[in-house]
């Protein structure tokens, strides 16, 4: 690795270190009333005053107004970023109450590390359940986790799946009962009392300012029903219910199983799910395989 | 050291994704595209579809927002690594970014944030930038940004800064006309006097953009028409340079594909005068 270069005046009064931590403190300070830069540095000192320290003045603008707009232009992207990202929960909310009781909060607590915007709300889901304090605390948070699912699937990984015609052929099958299966990384599984995904998409056949003035469709609440996420071959976003039998098999996947150690489980687990697994499991098996579902680990791709 | 000189490649647009239907379909006479390379630095799924189609027809130049490479945390190889495996795919003649920083130990601000100009920033800013060039093995080129604000700690003024960041880290310029006018406009210095202090062999690339009027300061926001007076400035910039390969910029509030391809070709009428002896065609403002 090349070699790295150190940053000057780590020391230094006034030197770059010293006035990117002072700029960085700044702009990522909550806007105040009207959008307007805080009136108080983080410091506690008077932001008109700092900003003098640092910033010369222009020609029309004094510099904390000059500092106003890029305070502005971090909290205006970043919120803009989880709007687009997150259509359920913005149109559940509108603009307004979702940037006060969720996004700035929720920037605040956990602010980017990343320098790729695609994994901004990776923490907002977990952060809704211990921080968001609304009667509908539950529908916010699976909705969250329902809208990050969407963006992690539309650009995870798709990794080659195995020949399962060639797998099946080993050893009379067992082969492939006991190879160990992963399930691709764009796929989720979700379960809820609700049919979300319905209501979800019939909220974003509408903008958010619709949902501002109509009122929501009805989400009833009914059975445990299970779903799975998943990237189609167009490489778009499609979802389908699935029976509990194929949700606890396709979950084990998720964290690597092989086929013989899944039926067990089930077996263990309950006689119904395992009736279902026993009828089911060769179309299921036939299903992933030609959706390309599941992969090998590398090393018993590169045995294959 | 005198920089190699790349090819001209023409007029080109920013690839985005309201625009993809079209593209794919009519298959349009267009001479490069340019895209962000972040929004590529994915591992799968359909923007890396959409983009090796558009490679299939179209040369592809990669211009990336999140190099930071004024910030103090060291030089991310992990990010330099994805950025290296898309220009294989892409094939991109050169690299460029912005002259900024963006992020400190454990934060990323997501934003071109501004450097103070001084002999210490040069120094470090242009030994990142001659390491990032020759880790990439391909030209590499640093963009003016459009600033709000300049830091009582300047040494000297932003062209000088501009040239001797790329002068001294031997890189080239990704020259923003809207940005120098944007930013003159800001902080009250004559545009003219920006580039005509510029080591303009070094323009590899220009961009042209829209910015709004705030009354009180110009903000860039790449989502109007080149103003008069940005074209203006093209139009005496680009001869300078032995001409380089123009882009339009157009991030937001998005036209149709045919409109903003339109506004992009305006570009042709103010390099004509590369070949012409006399002076320069001048837009006049009628306001």
């Amino acid at each position: 690795m090349p070699e790295q270069i150190t940053a000057p005046s780590e020391n230094k009064e006034n030197g770059l270190a010293d006035i990117q931590k002072w700029f960085a403190n700044v702009i990522t300070q909550p806007l105040g009333k009207n959008d307007t830069i805080s009136k108080c540095a983080p410091s506690g000192s008077s932001i008109a005053d700092e900003a003098d320290i640092y910033i010369a003045p222009g020609p029309t603008l004094r510099p904390h107004q000059r500092m106003e707009i890029y305070n502005q232009q971090y909290w205006w992207r970043l919120l803009n970023h989880l709007h687009t990202n997150f259509p359920l929960l913005i149109r559940l909310l509108g603009y307004r109450t979702f940037n006060a009781l969720i996004g700035v909060p929720f920037l605040t607590d956990c602010p980017p590390k990343h320098w790729s915007l695609v994994t901004l709300g990776e923490q907002l889901a977990q952060w809704i359940l211990k921080s968001y304090k609304r009667s509908d605390k539950l529908l916010m948070h699976e909705g969250a986790a329902l809208d990050y699912a969407f963006t992690a699937s539309f650009v995870a990984t798709s990794i080659p799946a195995p020949d399962f015609v060639a797998l099946a052929a080993i050893d009379g099958g067992n082969h492939l009962l006991q190879s160990t299966l992963f399930l691709q990384p764009h796929i989720h599984l979700f379960s809820w009392k609700y049919d979300l995904l319905a209501f979800r998409d019939a909220i974003l056949k509408q903008p958010v300012e619709y949902w501002q003035k109509h009122r929501l469709p009805r989400l009833p609440l009914g059975k445990l029903q299970r779903f799975v996420i998943y990237r189609n071959f167009q490489n778009q976003i499609a979802w389908r219910h699935i029976s509990e039998a194929e949700f606890f098999l396709l979950k084990l996947l998720k964290n690597g199983t092989t086929l013989q150690d899944g039926c067990d489980c089930i077996e263990n687990e309950r006689s119904d799910l395992y009736a279902d697994t026993a009828e089911n499991l060769p179309t299921w098996i036939q299903n992933w395989a030609s959706a390309k579902w599941l992969f090998l680990d590398r090393a018993q791709q590169s045995a294959l | 050291m005198q920089p190699q000189k790349l090819p001209n490649l023409g007029i080109g647009i920013g690839l985005r994704p309201p625009h993809y239907d079209d593209i794919l379909r009519l298959k349009p006479t267009i001479d490069w595209f340019e895209i962000i390379s972040e929004n590529f630095m994915i591992d799968g799924g359909k923007p890396l579809e959409t983009l090796e189609q558009i490679l299939e027809h179209y040369p592809v130049v990669q211009h990336g927002v999140s190099l930071a490479i004024g910030s103090p945390a060291p030089l991310d190889f992990d990010y330099l690594k994805k950025l290296k495996a898309l220009t294989r795919k892409t094939k991109t003649p050169w690299v460029s970014d912005h002259l900024c920083w963006g992020h400190l130990p454990g934060a990323h601000y997501h934003d071109l944030l501004p450097l103070p100009y001084t002999k210490e920033v040069i120094d470090y800013v242009a030994q990142r930038a001659h390491q990032v060039q020759d880790y990439l093995e391909l030209p590499f080129a640093l963009e003016n940004l459009s600033s709000y604000v300049t830091f009582r700690q300047d040494e000297m003024t932003e062209w000088d800064f501009y040239s001797a960041v790329v002068e001294k880290a031997n890189i080239y310029m990704m020259l923003d006309v809207n940005n120098i006018y944007v930013s003159s406009r800001n902080h009250g210095f004559d545009p003219k006097t920006y580039y005509q202090n510029l080591p303009l062999e070094r323009v590899v690339q220009f961009h042209l953009a829209g910015h709004r009027d705030c009354v009180d300061y110009l903000l860039d926001t790449h989502d109007q028409p080149v103003c008069d007076e940005v074209w203006n400035l093209y139009a005496q910039i680009y001869p300078l340079t032995g001409g380089a390969s123009t882009l339009l910029e157009w991030d937001d509030n998005f036209l149709s594909f045919a409109e903003t391809w339109a506004e992009a070709l305006k570009a042709k009428q103010f390099q004509q005068s590369i070949h012409k002896e006399h002076s320069l065609p001048t837009l006049v403002s009628v306001a």
